[in-house]
């Protein structure tokens, strides 16, 4: 159950596209949104695993406007270590 | 307040403090909130302190959470100034580094084609026996992850106690061209300037860099500033597009080799358009050339020759050569020629792994000189480094077979004698002939002794060179072979080094020890143990330690100093000795501030000026020179410049108080666009380059056992162009066969992926251990600075007949 504290940095050229983005932004399950600046936007991410925690990550990357995640915190306190094997063969995709 | 939540409120507020620099009044609190007393009150019982990230070489600081002993959370640390609270996927997932279930947790001797468990004490006497056996056939093999006290203890060990110089960190194989370079130019190695550039600096041009990947928290820098709406130009200069570029303006696909003809092309422009700096030149530049072919000093020589030099390097011919469309090179020189801007150069592998290595870096010295763009915020060159203590451990400790500490060389008898007077050995004691460089040190620990091999006992720590080493096939495997031949290795994980040694080592790593380490940008940064090893996994620096010990025990005369007292002698407040070479003694006492106390003894020979221990566990690094100024510790952001650095001289302005010529002046080098030794040809069509991914940390053996990490990255891969695939009937995904003349493997091809190398060139990550490209990668090497060139080579692609499994 990793929580991650994150920084979403947004490009967005005019309110409309900020508020789509955030809107985008809210529905993720486990993404609280937190401080709206114009560098980007503070969250915080509570997962119930380590595939719910990539599976979130990849859906805010792909919301619109987002152009990058910064992550600048992290806990792993309440994780079991190597609670599932890694894939070894990487879907590759264009 | 319920812990999970307490989490998610702390999380929140890091946040805020990163994104607005701890200014607003939603992470006013954040102050608070990770303080440890504070998360303590809170009930989390977790304790927190600080600590460089264990990876690459932008030195982030990361707090550290332990609870029970065990390294629970990490948070980025806003106190510190490299990385402002932020960090990038590896260092966030630091902790877990230390936790893989194979850990390598006692020592080990091989029996056989087995391992077998050993003690402390057999696996000691083993090390000294070998090398009071043969001294000069002992060779030590580290890295720019060895700690400053770690670098310290093997230099001194070497070099002020066996007499032996065959010494050299995996540092040689990453940047010693930059090394050579600013040795070259400013008379002394290591960047003038600092990260605070990228703060400042309008256009940044990438010279085969991709810091999204490489240095992603230098890079967040660049995409923070855009993102408040400030205009930063950014100019990517590469052989494959990356992630970098995909935030670049301008993109300019050179072919392998041609920077240098792109580099003089820009002189060239500058000094036939008049837009040069005429003033900064004629104060604070001199010009040198290498007449006599390939050296580190050269020889003075004229503007009007530099000039006449560079001439032909027209748009016409530097397009020619480097296939960068004119227009493109005139862009850069007009750009160059704008003194209202302010230009940072960033550089690193693609620079420095590369055949003329130390012409790539100077002549990007030279560009900045020529045109003024250096001094000021967010003007000048900077290398950066790949690993956390390259510049700390390898070139500042010295740690190269030529080096001392300090920046002070073995050759030179004035040097030898500073250190042997701080070391406090006798006259002579120090070596004055360089030892073996890593290539030079591998061959002949490959090669039988019949045949010239005089090196039959090799001791690594903290790297892997069965992996990283270019062309392994030739350089490593062979020494599997030849009886007689022992490689010692001091590891964390089973890595493919490991398993080939006759003598394991368990190593403590990261946070279970002490340590220092140093920057690309001359930030000296320290630590303090947190949580205990695993097993018998012990500290490198008290490996060390200990086999001296046994050395002096057996009366290896270089183990005593002067007054007869072991080299590593320790004291307590009462004078006593401290058996430090007792592990159960070793944190008795802090051994890290006692060798930094004297390694610091040093720092002040060429103006690297470090200041007491104290200092360093206080601050969030500090960058050298180091300097006391009315009772507080002063660091350094910009060398060399007034006001800046303390030992330039009122009124200057900038004075290269090191310079080779010996009059305060930087030098500009001729230097000719020299083609590759293998170049793609009907056998082998394609090129070939190797390097990185932003998810593992060299050779993978910490971030490969982080399943987060593995899981984002399994697996390497070989990039192909469309077109290329095409061609050959490959589709993506497909397994192929690649091979140079020195090799092959299979791996799966993966088209339009992350990076995307043009028609003809192919790019390979080292990180996997099941897909070793070094098998396939060329030993040439820079004739100065002995770095191997891992960019280019000549590969073919065979097809398989069947195709890769889903």
């Amino acid at each position: 159950m990793p929580i991650s504290g994150l920084v979403i940095r947004l490009v967005c050229t005019d309110s409309a596209q900020r508020t789509e983005s955030l809107e985008a932004l809210s529905s993720i399950t486990g993404l609280e949104l937190g401080l709206n600046h114009v560098a980007g936007v503070a969250a915080v991410l509570d997962a119930p695993d380590y595939v719910g925690h990539d599976a979130a990550l990849a859906r805010i990357g792909e919301a619109p406007f987002v152009c990058a995640i910064d992550v600048v915190s992290h806990d792993f306190s309440d994780v079991e270590h190597f609670e599932r094997l890694p894939r070894e063969k990487r879907e590759m995709k264009r | 307040m319920e812990r999970r939540k307490f989490l998610k409120v702390s999380a929140m507020t890091a946040a805020s403090a990163a994104l607005t620099g701890g200014s607003s009044a939603d992470a006013a609190d954040v102050a608070g909130a990770l303080d440890p007393s504070v998360q303590e009150r809170a009930g989390s019982g977790v304790k927190w302190d600080k600590a460089p990230c264990r990876f690459c070489g932008t030195g982030c600081h990361v707090q550290v959470g332990v609870q029970n002993d065990r390294v629970v959370a990490i948070s980025g640390d806003r106190q510190a100034d490299v990385n402002k609270g932020l960090l990038c996927v590896k260092g966030y997932h630091v902790g877990l580094a230390l936790y893989g279930k194979d850990r390598l947790t006692t020592p080990m001797i091989k029996r056989g084609d087995k391992h077998v468990p050993i003690s402390w004490d057999e696996a000691l006497d083993t090390i000294a026996q070998r090398v009071t056996h043969n001294p000069k056939g002992f060779a030590m093999y580290g890295s720019g992850q060895w700690t400053i006290p770690e670098g310290y203890a093997a230099q001194k060990l070497m070099k002020g106690g066996l007499s032996n110089n065959h010494i050299d960190p995996n540092a040689r194989l990453c940047m010693s061209s930059a090394v050579t370079g600013f040795i070259s130019t400013y008379g002394v190695d290591e960047p003038a300037s600092c990260f605070d550039d990228l703060d400042h600096a309008d256009v940044i041009i990438l010279w085969g860099n991709n810091p999204a990947e490489m240095h992603p928290v230098l890079f967040s820098r660049l995409i923070d500033r855009r993102s408040r709406g400030e205009t930063v130009k950014l100019i990517d200069i590469g052989t494959r597009r990356t992630r970098s570029t995909a935030f670049a303006d301008a993109y300019l696909e050179f072919k392998p080799q041609s920077d240098l003809a792109i580099m003089n092309g820009i002189l060239h422009l500058l000094i036939a358009r008049g837009t040069y700096d005429r003033t900064f030149v004629e104060k604070y530049c001199a010009f040198r050339h290498e007449p006599d072919g390939p050296d580190l000093n050269g020889k003075a020589t004229t503007f009007e020759a530099f000039k006449a030099h560079v001439a032909k390097f027209t748009p016409e011919l530097v397009e020619k050569i480097s296939g960068v469309p004119r227009a493109q090179i005139e862009m850069l020189a007009d750009l160059f020629a704008d003194k209202n801007l302010r230009i940072t150069s960033l550089w690193c592998m693609g620079f420095n792994q590369h055949t003329r290595g130390t012409g790539a870096n100077r002549l990007a010295h030279a560009i900045h000189l020529l045109s003024g763009h250096w001094g000021r915020e967010g003007d000048g060159p900077q290398s950066l480094t790949g690993q956390p203590s390259a510049c700390g451990t390898a070139r500042e400790v010295g740690t190269l077979s030529h080096a001392l500490p300090g920046g002070l060389v073995v050759a030179n008898p004035k040097h030898r004698k500073e250190a042997e007077e701080i070391w406090n050995v006798p006259p002579g004691r120090i070596d004055p002939k360089p030892g073996y460089h890593t290539v030079e040190m591998w061959k002949r620990f490959s090669t039988p002794a019949e045949q010239g091999g005089d090196i039959d006992t090799l001791w690594v720590q903290v790297t892997n060179p069965a992996q990283s080493l270019p062309d392994v096939n030739a350089l490593f495997a062979p020494s599997r072979k030849i009886p007689g031949k022992f490689l010692i290795v001091s590891d964390v994980y089973p890595t493919a080094t490991v398993r080939a040694a006759d003598l394991i080592l368990p190593s403590a790593m990261w946070v279970e020890k002490n340590g220092m380490t140093g920057n690309s940008e001359r930030r000296t940064q320290q630590w303090f143990r947190m949580v205990t090893p695993p097993g018998q996994a012990r500290d490198d620096c008290w490996q060390t330690i200990a086999v001296a010990k046994r050395l002096h025990d057996l009366g290896h005369p270089g183990m005593k100093d002067q007054e007869g007292r072991f080299i590593f002698h320790v004291a307590d407040d009462k004078g006593a000795a401290v058996p430090i070479w007792d592990f159960a003694q070793y944190y008795k006492t802090n051994v890290d501030e006692h060798l930094f106390n004297e390694y610091r003894r040093f720092s002040r020979f060429k103006h690297k000026d470090l200041a007491p221990y104290s200092e360093y566990v206080k601050a969030r690094g500090l960058r050298w020179p180091v300097v006391e100024q009315n009772g507080v510790w002063k660091e350094t952001r910009y060398r060399f410049v007034e006001r800046e650095d303390p030992y330039v001289k009122a009124g200057k302005g900038i004075q290269f108080y090191h310079s080779t010529s010996e009059d305060d002046r930087a030098q500009l080098w001729i230097q000719d666009y020299v083609p590759p030794p293998e170049m793609p040809d009907g056998e082998y069509p394609f090129w070939l380059c190797t390097g990185r991914v932003l998810e593992h940390w060299h050779t993978g053996s910490m971030t490969m056992r982080v399943p987060q990490l593995r899981g984002a990255m399994p697996q390497s891969y070989v990039e192909m162009h469309r077109a290329d695939a095409q061609k050959l009937g490959i589709a993506e995904g497909e397994t192929i066969t690649l091979e140079t003349r020195r090799g092959k493997l299979t791996l799966p091809v993966w088209i339009d992926g992350r990076g995307r190398p043009p028609q003809g060139s192919l790019f390979v990550p080292f990180f996997d251990e099941r897909i070793m490209i070094n098998q396939l990668t060329l030993s040439e090497f820079c004739p100065i600075s002995k770095q191997p060139d891992y960019k280019k080579c000549a590969a073919r692609v065979v097809k398989l007949s069947r195709r890769a499994a889903p």
